[in-house]
């Protein structure tokens, strides 16, 4: 926990925050109201239940939603470009930056409960971006007048202004996603691992070209351990909170088993946004950075 | 100031935490359950026409991934954010999942979908079912199959 207390240069605070705003601009683009013309079912969000149900039968919600979360995903993204350059106070860059990080944030959520409210199913990958970006909307939220600041002295990856709970957190949010994905399955039932529903899935939607697709066919004892390798390595993914040695091989074993699901069912299910955060967030980029950072002081230190 | 950090980012997280089991999926919260019911037998359906070759390939199966995601069954609801009403593979709330359709309905469905297809003078429908068996503890084959021969009332053709 004294982790999630200390601050750190904002390097990979930084990066990350780019890269997770290109992941959720890349699921907002997937984004579509095709399925609009069907009759309206349940609420599957929570502004679901806030709005009418006719106003989810309008065709401008998603453009809107769209334009408002791509503009203010620009503004805060570019906020180290933009804040050198134009000649207003530190404080009213703060706030803008402050602005349109939440503005985003609340763009992603009406953009991707427009999206739920509006299919025949539920796409689970857009979930951890909204988390994650609140998560990076509220380092702003306190740290937004030093970010600035230090931007505006040219100090911006020289100061310690990233706190670690953003990074804890966010390792938090993905390792306790993919644990209830694990509990959710032996909740509804606890034989779900028999080897059996993997084989009919692959009947149903498995592409018979792919060797892993064969390999499920050929004898129910291999779909058993796949099976029951994905179950255990779920549910014991939140592990990855509190060991940082095992998060690697958490994240290894998740991203093998996204590349599993990909390769065995024809129905493509495009994961690249969870492979992407997992990566992230789970390989120790992080670590490497701090390592170097007392590194540097070591040596700073020896110099005086 | 930091104690107030870690107290927001810790409601935040607790939230996530307590929410979600009940609510199973109400975005944001989610309990992540796709694949969460497992199968115990399937229909698998198939129409051709009378040169053999398969026709209304998306007549049977629901676009959605029902058999991937199971719709949402807290705080009163049976569905997804749409529904898809002219589909005749729906999910069962109860194992084994897979509903099983009687010949009737099938006749129905298919009398349905031949309207929109003034075309196709005649269509084979065959249903099969798969699930285990007791001697074959390894593979899956059909257990049972049935083929409905029909002519098609709309037929606009030459």
């Amino acid at each position: 926990m004294k982790f999630w207390t200390e601050l750190y240069t904002a390097r990979f605070g930084q990066i990350s925050l780019w890269i997770l705003l290109l992941t959720a601009s890349y699921l907002v683009l997937e984004t579509h109201l095709q399925y609009q013309y069907l009759p309206k079912g349940d609420n599957l969000s929570i502004l679901g239940y806030l709005l009418p149900a006719s106003f989810w039968d309008s065709l401008l919600v998603l453009p809107l939603g769209k334009t408002v979360f791509f503009l203010s995903a620009l503004c805060w993204a570019l906020l180290p470009v933009w804040a050198k350059k134009i000649s207003l106070s530190e404080d009213k860059i703060a706030q803008i930056a402050i602005i349109s990080a939440w503005v985003c944030v609340f763009g992603y959520f009406f953009v991707a409960c427009t999206y739920w409210e509006n299919l025949p199913w539920i796409r689970h990958k857009f979930v951890l971006p909204f988390w994650l970006l609140t998560l990076n909307a509220l380092w702003y939220q306190f740290y937004g007048g030093q970010i600035v600041g230090a931007l505006k002295r040219n100090e911006f990856l020289k100061v310690e202004i990233y706190p670690g709970w953003v990074y804890g957190a966010s390792v938090f949010f993905i390792s306790v996603f993919y644990t209830f994905s694990g509990v959710s399955k032996m909740m509804a039932a606890p034989d779900w691992a028999s080897g059996l529903s993997l084989q009919l899935w692959t009947i149903a939607y498995g592409d018979q070209s792919s060797p892993v697709a064969r390999l499920i066919l050929e004898d129910r004892m291999y779909a058993r351990i796949l099976q029951t390798s994905v179950l255990s390595l779920e549910s014991l993914s939140f592990l990855a909170i509190f060991f940082a040695p095992l998060r690697v091989l958490i994240a290894i074993g998740l991203f093998a088993f996204h590349c599993a699901v990909d390769m065995v069912f024809s129905i493509k299910i495009p994961f690249e946004s969870q492979k992407i955060l997992l990566l992230l967030y789970f390989l120790p980029w992080f670590r490497i950075k701090k390592k170097q950072t007392t590194t540097d002081q070591n040596q700073s230190i020896s110099e005086v | 100031m930091m104690k107030k950090q870690i107290l927001i980012v810790s409601c935040l997280c607790a939230s996530y935490v307590l929410i979600s089991p009940w609510v199973k999926e109400l975005y944001p919260f989610s309990m992540a359950t796709m694949f969460a019911f497992p199968l115990k037998r399937l229909y698998i359906y198939d129409a051709r026409n009378a040169k053999g070759m398969v026709v209304g390939e998306r007549w049977f199966y629901s676009t959605s991934d029902n058999l991937f995601d199971p719709p949402p069954m807290t705080l009163g609801r049976t569905g997804y954010g749409r529904r898809e009403t002219n589909k005749l593979c729906t999910f069962d709330q109860e194992p084994p999942y897979a509903k099983k359709v009687s010949e009737q309905e099938l006749k129905d469905f298919v009398l349905e979908r031949l309207k929109e297809e003034p075309e196709l003078g005649y269509v084979s429908v065959s249903q099969n079912l798969i699930e285990p068996v007791e001697s074959d503890p390894k593979h899956l084959d059909p257990v049972w199959s049935k083929t409905i021969k029909m002519e098609n009332p709309y037929y606009r053709g030459k």
